[in-house]
C-alpha cells in the first residue's frame, strides 16, 4: 500500500461508491486486510466491493469516522463519555428497516464494536415489546400447536402468545 | 435487500437474546418452539449467564429478616423486593452464585436444617435430597465455570466433608488429611466463592484461610494476608472474582501469580475510611462500593462507599429488620428441577 493513500473507495452492494479513511478503515478486520492488498496500490484501478447496501454503508461509514480517532490512539474518559453518547443518538433508528441491516453488515465486517452496540439496541427495543410485535419484527411464525399452547400455559401460568 | 426477504441468522438472534434479561426471555419462549428450545440449551444458558455477569454486572441481594429479602438493581437506583421464594419455612441466604442461591431452614445457625436452591428471576425452588442429622457443620455454596455446576459443602468436625453437586443430584464424602484443622474453620464470619474455589477463615492457634477447589473437589491451606489489626467483623468475599479480605477498615486482595511464579499473593488494595467507618461493619464489596449495614431504629438500611469517590450513600429498607447479609446476585435461566 502506498504511504500517501489517506482514503480509499470501495463499492456498496448497490453499486455506489464511497470513501472512507485509511484509519476508520482499520475498523473492520476484512477492510484492513484489503488495505495491505494489492487493491488499493498505485497502480491498481480496480474498486472493491463490499457486500453492504448502500443505505447501510453510510451509517457504518459514519460510525468508523467517529470511533476510529479513539481506537487508533487511545481517549481520555471524557472522550470515552462523549462517544458513548453519540452512540446513543446515533443508534436511534428503526429495527427493522436499518437496525438489522447494521447487525448484518458489522457482523460480515468483523466490527466487534458496533455488533455489540447494535445487539444491545436491539435487545433494549425488545424488552418493551409483545410476543406478536417480536414474531413481526423477526418475520417469525407462531408454530406452537393448540395443544402445545395448552401445555406451556399450564406450566407457566400468564404466559402469554399474543 | 427487500424488507419482506430480510431474515437474521440464528447466530445473530442468538447473541442478541442473550443480552435480554430473564423477564423478558421468559415471556418470549412463547414466540416460537425454536426460542422456547434455545433457551433450554445448556449453550445457550451459559453464553447468556456470561453475558450476565461479566457485562451487566450484578446486583445486590440482601437478607433482612428470616424469608425477607431486598435486591439493589445494577444501576443503583432502585431497591426492589426480590419475589420471594416458595418455602413454607423461614429461610436464610447460605450463598449466591452465578444465578443461584442456596437456602437454609434452620432456628440454629449451625446445625444443618432442610437446604433449598432458588432461582429468583424463574421463580424456581427446590428442597436439596439430604440424610440429616444434628452434628455441627458449616456450609457453603458456590459454582465451577470449568465442570459448569453448582456445588453445597458442608464441613463438620472430626469427619469428611460432604459435597452435593447439582448436576449429579447426590452428594459425596470428601476426606480432608487432617480432619482435626477442620475444627476451626468457618468460626470467623462467613465463607466467600469464586467461579474456581470456596474460602472460609480458619482459626486454629492463628488464622488461616482453608480453600476447597470446586472442580477436583481438594482441600488446602493458603496464607492469609499480613492484616495489621484483626476485626471481629473480619470477613472473606469475592471481589471481582478474586478472593479478598475486609477486616475493618483494611481490604486486601489475593492476586494469582504471574506465570512462571507459583502460588498467590495478596496486595493490600486500600484502606478505606473516615472515622465515621469506624463503627459500621462492612458487609461486601458490590461494583466499587463497600456495602455497610446500619441500623438507628427506626431506620434501617445500607450505607454504600465508594471507592474512587470516597462517598457515602444511604439506601433504606422497609421493615424493621437490619440487614444480615449482602450478595452479589447475577440473573441466569439455569434450571434446578431437571438438569441432564
Amino acid at each position: 500500500m502506498s504511504s500517501s493513500v489517506e482514503a480509499i473507495t470501495v463499492l456498496s452492494s448497490d453499486g455506489d461508491e464511497f470513501k472512507i479513511t485509511v484509519s476508520a478503515a482499520k475498523l473492520s478486520k476484512p477492510l484492513n486486510w484489503m488495505l495491505e492488498d494489492v487493491c488499493f496500490s498505485d497502480d491498481c484501478d480496480e474498486v472493491p466491493t463490499i457486500e453492504v447496501n448502500s443505505k447501510t454503508l453510510v451509517k457504518v461509514i459514519e460510525y468508523c469516522e467517529k470511533h476510529a480517532p479513539r481506537a487508533n490512539s487511545g481517549a481520555s474518559d471524557s472522550d470515552a463519555e462523549e462517544l458513548k453518547k453519540w452512540d446513543i443518538e446515533f443508534m436511534k433508528m428503526d429495527v427493522k428497516d436499518i437496525l438489522f441491516h447494521i447487525l448484518m453488515a458489522a457482523n460480515y465486517l468483523h466490527m466487534e464494536g458496533l455488533y455489540d452496540l447494535a445487539c444491545q439496541t436491539a435487545a433494549d427495543l425488545m424488552k418493551g415489546m409483545t410476543v406478536s410485535q417480536i414474531r413481526k419484527i423477526f418475520h417469525i411464525k407462531n408454530d406452537f400447536s393448540s395443544e402445545e399452547q395448552e401445555q406451556l400455559r399450564r406450566q407457566h401460568p400468564g404466559c402469554s402468545f399474543d | 435487500m427487500e424488507d419482506n426477504e430480510f431474515f437474521l441468522p440464528h447466530e445473530i438472534i442468538s447473541s442478541i437474546l442473550k443480552r435480554l434479561p430473564v423477564k423478558s426471555l421468559l415471556r418470549f419462549r412463547c414466540v416460537c418452539k425454536d426460542w422456547n428450545d434455545l433457551f433450554k440449551t445448556s449453550l445457550f444458558i451459559k453464553e447468556h449467564l456470561h453475558h450476565s455477569s461479566h457485562h451487566r454486572g450484578p446486583s445486590l441481594l440482601l437478607q433482612c429478616g428470616y424469608s425477607t429479602f431486598s435486591m439493589l438493581d445494577s444501576d443503583k437506583k432502585t431497591l426492589l423486593p426480590p419475589s420471594a421464594p416458595s418455602v413454607n419455612q423461614p429461610v436464610y441466604i447460605i450463598g449466591s452464585s452465578y444465578g443461584l442461591v442456596c437456602l437454609q431452614h434452620s432456628f440454629q445457625l449451625r446445625v444443618s436444617g432442610s437446604l433449598f436452591l432458588w432461582n429468583p428471576s424463574t421463580r424456581e425452588v427446590q428442597c436439596v435430597p439430604q440424610i440429616k442429622n444434628n452434628h455441627f457443620c458449616r456450609i457453603a455454596f458456590g459454582f465451577s465455570r470449568v465442570v459448569n455446576d453448582y456445588k453445597i459443602v458442608k464441613i463438620f468436625d472430626y469427619k469428611p466433608a460432604e459435597v452435593y453437586s447439582l448436576s449429579t443430584g447426590s452428594w459425596k464424602k470428601v476426606e480432608f488429611i487432617n480432619r482435626k484443622l477442620l475444627k476451626g474453620v468457618g468460626f470467623l464470619g462467613s465463607f466467600a466463592a469464586t467461579d474456581q474455589a470456596i474460602y472460609w477463615l480458619s482459626y486454629h492457634n492463628q488464622i488461616d484461610i482453608l480453600s476447597f477447589d470446586l472442580a477436583t473437589e481438594v482441600f488446602t491451606f493458603i496464607p492469609r494476608p499480613d492484616v495489621q489489626y484483626i476485626h471481629r467483623h473480619i470477613r472473606l468475599i469475592a471481589y471481582e472474582n478474586k478472593l479478598a479480605l475486609l477486616s475493618g477498615i483494611e481490604f486486601w486482595v489475593m492476586e494469582e501469580a504471574t506465570s512462571g511464579g507459583s502460588g498467590q499473593r495478596w496486595s493490600k488494595t486500600k484502606v478505606f475510611g473516615g472515622p465515621c467507618l469506624r463503627s459500621l461493619h462492612p458487609l461486601n464489596i458490590w461494583r466499587n462500593e463497600v456495602v455497610f449495614d446500619f441500623e438507628h431504629q427506626p431506620k434501617v438500611g445500607i450505607n454504600l462507599f465508594n471507592l474512587t469517590s470516597n462517598k457515602l450513600k444511604e439506601f433504606l429498607i422497609a421493615g424493621n429488620y437490619g440487614i444480615r447479609s449482602a450478595f452479589h446476585y447475577v440473573e441466569t435461566l439455569a434450571s434446578i428441577g431437571d438438569r441432564n
